[in-house]
């Protein structure tokens, strides 16, 4: 039913705790969104979620399974991938190439890897890229790449960071297009973003941070509404004057 | 066993000035500097040959000394580290490893060291095998003056980086190197500065110690060893961990010669064995903050 | 040309041509410049295809030139089987050694193997029961690879043609196994290629073994070829360092680089040593290499292999 389940995720940096007991559920199937001002802890808890930091409290269930603070290659062989905010890609290698390294760690040898990546590449439309170098990329060719290369892995769970940062809104739209190609694959997905047209556009529903805490989660039609997520956006000010 | 303690803070004294400079230049720069140990041989064979030509005082020497290793370092940085910075600290490190055996052989040359050992002596040296008694204990004349000679100098370290502009400057550039710069500090001309303060420090350990040690061109490697296991001691880019870390060493090693039989053999691994264990277990050091 | 035929042919070319010229010093130097290229390699596959510095890598050597020389000496066994069992030691050592110090990352990993090796490089100085110590080991029996004598300069260099071949070819096919991407995209970007389902721990651990297998299978033929060995040519920091430095110098991360880098600096060394005025000034050698790893890190990162790509670039441009 639930294909991830957070529960009062902590994590404190000395004093000040950037999550401060964040829980959620995600249905599988479902894109679920994470939004919230900046420096909210939206990032703070995928990584805690997909292994890059342990957590301070609280506990992670996938499937059922309890996997706080697995390293994030464990993860993966379970069927969880992420995207990174300030894209990873391989720089120094071409885009089949980091494909088709996103392969390795699913197939038997290095022939069935180059297959994968072909499909992978394929479905996510890089073909024309194929041997240009990834680090020469734009940025819409870059988080394109971002993606694919979660895809490549084969996750039953897709944590993606901010994956519309920095694209033109013919860009946007091809990402959300994206979006609802994986989930229709069966691809559960986490999303945070700021573009509240994606937001609105593909989840089924969001949870909203802010400080650390949770302030709000529904369907995205109740929160976009609820005066608590506009004081948070807008700010007491806003709200009062309404 | 006060003789022993005594003659090690001694010792330990030079070799936390050693490791003082290793240390400022990986608290300013992060540079591991391997060519450290040969700014140490630099200013022993610098103190040798003023010596021999001009029967100059090693103690007076360090006046010639220090500018001299300044340059060198001043110039080694900006005509080759700094470039290397951009491909990472590893790149770094195999620069500064490239760098020491540049400056072993050409210290090995005949014009210079030679392949052979020298020593510091002769008629009118006033340093030659003089001790003096104090207190009943008996001290090594010139270590006991380089050890009053560190304290000083570490006393001007910390006020130059507390109360002048370029020490703030460093120690700006030290904790955060970006924002340094976008308030104004040019980090590249204090990174050679620092540079070449770190190897200032080294030249003059080596001007002490070229009153007792046998100098050859490639001792360096000897003392960079003790400084590494201090810096790492002491907590990488602390200036106290280096000072105290020294002092330990100086006495740990006096000990351990004077009480452990055979133990010259194996005192070598003890210090990189607990290298080894800090490096891995505590990489902070004693004195440093997190890794 | 396929790499296989290529390396097949390069080497039938040394084996036929080389002996008809060559005199006891040719020889010589074209084993120097093989075995090299070995050591250079193995370094090359932990430091250049997975970005693992190894200031250490004498540890490796060592162990295999111990363990090889120890078992020809006291059971008379086929070089073969030494070489491997000389490799195989040198590779459990590493998993040791890996298991403890791949927490630490870049220079701080380089700084801990280094200090691993000097402890080795000590005890092996001072266990005279089982290295004689600084006295070293002679060689004392006549050993043989596969059954056929290994004795005189020629025959050495036969075997040393044959191995590093081997040892190049295997180098180059592991690069583009699975195995062998998984190092480059450790190198790369290790916390993105964790995050691709590599284990980078795992995948670390395979680069320290293989690389450390190769060294002590190359370090075994070091000391049979030598018929000597004792702790300074084996376990010294400076073994170390010519390991990085002919790797650095002639390409990280390339199979071309150890074997350009080898023949270069061995070749410039001996023909220094050869020029009489120069006699005098037996450390300019290591003054050239010592620059020449300076300019090379400064300049020409990719080191001779990226030189050569511009300098046929740039012929190209003209032409």
């Amino acid at each position: 039913m639930y294909i991830l389940e957070v529960d009062k995720l902590v994590k404190r940096y000395g004093g000040l705790a950037a999550v401060n007991g964040v829980s959620f559920k995600v249905k599988r199937g479902e894109i679920l969104a994470l939004i919230g001002p900046n420096g909210a802890g939206k990032t703070t808890c995928f990584n805690m979620i997909a292994g890059a930091t342990p957590p301070t409290e609280g506990a992670v269930v996938f499937n059922g399974k309890d996997v706080t603070g697995r390293k994030p290659y464990d993860l993966n062989a379970h069927g969880m991938a992420r995207t990174f905010q300030v894209v990873k890609p391989l720089a120094n290698l071409t885009v089949f190439d980091n494909l088709m390294v996103a392969c390795l760690s699913k197939s038997r040898n290095i022939t069935e890897a180059r297959g994968k990546a072909r499909a992978v590449m394929l479905r996510t439309r890089l073909d024309a890229l194929e041997h240009r170098q990834a680090g020469l990329l734009s940025i819409g060719n870059l988080k394109r790449l971002e993606v694919a290369r979660a895809l490549a892995t084969e996750p039953e769970l897709l944590l993606m960071d901010e994956p519309m940062g920095g694209l033109t809104p013919p860009e946007v739209d091809q990402a959300i297009e994206l979006i609802r190609d994986i989930n229709a694959q069966g691809v559960s997905i986490v999303l945070i973003e700021h573009i509240m047209k994606a937001v609105t556009a593909v989840s089924s529903s969001i949870v909203v941070l802010q400080n650390g805490e949770v302030i709000c989660t529904g369907e995205p039609a109740a929160v976009m509404n609820d005066e608590r997520v506009i004081k948070a956006y807008l700010g007491d000010g806003y709200v009062a004057s309404r | 066993m006060i003789q022993t303690l005594f003659d090690g803070l001694m010792i330990g004294g030079v070799y936390a000035i050693i490791a003082l400079g290793l240390t400022l230049i990986f608290g300013v720069m992060r540079v591991i500097n391997m060519a450290h140990g040969e700014f140490v041989m630099i200013g022993m064979f610098t103190s040798y040959f003023l010596f021999g030509r001009m029967g100059l005082d090693p103690f007076v020497s360090i006046l010639i000394t220090a500018p001299v290793c300044y340059l060198i370092g001043y110039f080694l940085y900006r005509l080759f580290v700094s470039k290397a910075q951009k491909g990472g600290e590893v790149n770094t490190l195999l620069l500064t490893a490239g760098a020491s055996i540049l400056l072993v052989n050409v210290a090995a040359l005949p014009a210079f060291l030679g392949p052979n050992f020298s020593r510091l002596t002769g008629e009118g040296l006033y340093w030659q095998h003089r001790i003096w008694n104090l207190f009943g204990v008996t001290f090594n004349a010139p270590l006991l003056t380089g050890f009053l000679l560190t304290g000083l100098l570490i006393f001007l370290l910390s006020l130059f980086l507390k109360k002048t502009d370029t020490g703030l400057a460093m120690r700006a550039a030290a904790q955060q190197p970006l924002a340094a710069q976008i308030v104004g500090v040019n980090v590249s001309v204090i990174s050679g500065v620092t540079f070449g303060l770190g190897a200032v420090f080294a030249g003059v350990a080596g001007s002490v110690l070229s009153t007792t040690y046998p100098i050859y061109a490639s001792i360096g490697a000897l003392f960079l060893v003790k400084a590494f296991v201090i810096v790492v001691l002491g907590g990488m880019g602390s200036i106290p961990g280096a000072a105290l870390g020294g002092l330990v060493l100086g006495v740990v090693e006096s000990f351990g010669a004077t009480y452990i039989a055979g133990g010259t053999a194996y005192r070598d691994v003890f210090g990189l064995v607990i290298f080894l264990i800090v490096l891995l277990y505590r990489p902070q050091g004693l004195f440093g903050k997190g890794a | 040309m396929k790499p296989l035929i290529l390396t097949v042919l390069v080497a039938a070319l040394l084996a036929v041509l080389v002996p008809l010229v060559a005199d006891i010093h040719i020889y010589s130097v074209a084993i120097t410049v093989l075995i090299w290229i070995m050591f250079g390699q193995s370094w090359n596959l932990l430091g250049g295809f997975t970005g693992q510095i190894s200031f250490g890598h004498a540890m490796f050597l060592g162990i295999g030139a111990y363990t090889s020389m120890l078992m020809v000496n006291s059971m008379n066994l086929d070089m073969a089987v030494t070489l491997l069992l000389g490799g195989l030691l040198a590779g459990l050592v590493s998993l040791i050694v890996g298991f403890l110090i791949f927490r630490l990352k870049g220079p701080y990993f380089a700084l801990g193997t280094l200090a691993f090796a000097e402890i080795i490089h000590i005890v092996a100085r001072n266990w005279k029961g089982l290295t004689n110590g600084g006295e070293g080991i002679l060689l004392a029996k006549r050993p043989t690879f596969l059954g056929m004598q290994v004795f005189s300069k020629a025959e050495y260099f036969y075997l040393a043609v044959f191995l590093a071949a081997v040892v190049c070819l295997f180098c180059y096919y592991l690069t583009r196994t699975k195995t062998g991407y998984s190092f480059i995209a450790i190198r790369e970007d290790q916390e993105s290629a964790e995050a691709m389902g590599l284990n980078s721990t795992i995948v670390k651990s395979k680069a320290l073994f293989v690389s450390a297998f190769l060294a002590g299978v190359a370090g075994g033929f070091y000391g049979l070829y030598n018929k000597f060995i004792d702790p300074e040519m084996t376990f010294a920091v400076h073994m170390s360092a010519e390991m990085i430095f002919v790797t650095v110098i002639g390409g990280m991360g390339t199979i071309a680089g150890p074997i350009l880098g080898s023949a270069i600096l061995i070749s410039l060394q001996e023909y220094l040593k050869g020029i009489s005025f120069l006699q005098a000034y037996s450390s300019l050698y290591l003054i050239v290499y010592g620059l020449l790893i300076m300019l090379v890190i400064v300049y020409l990162p990719g080191g001779l292999v990226e030189g050569m790509k511009k300098i046929r670039a740039f012929a190209g441009r003209r032409g």
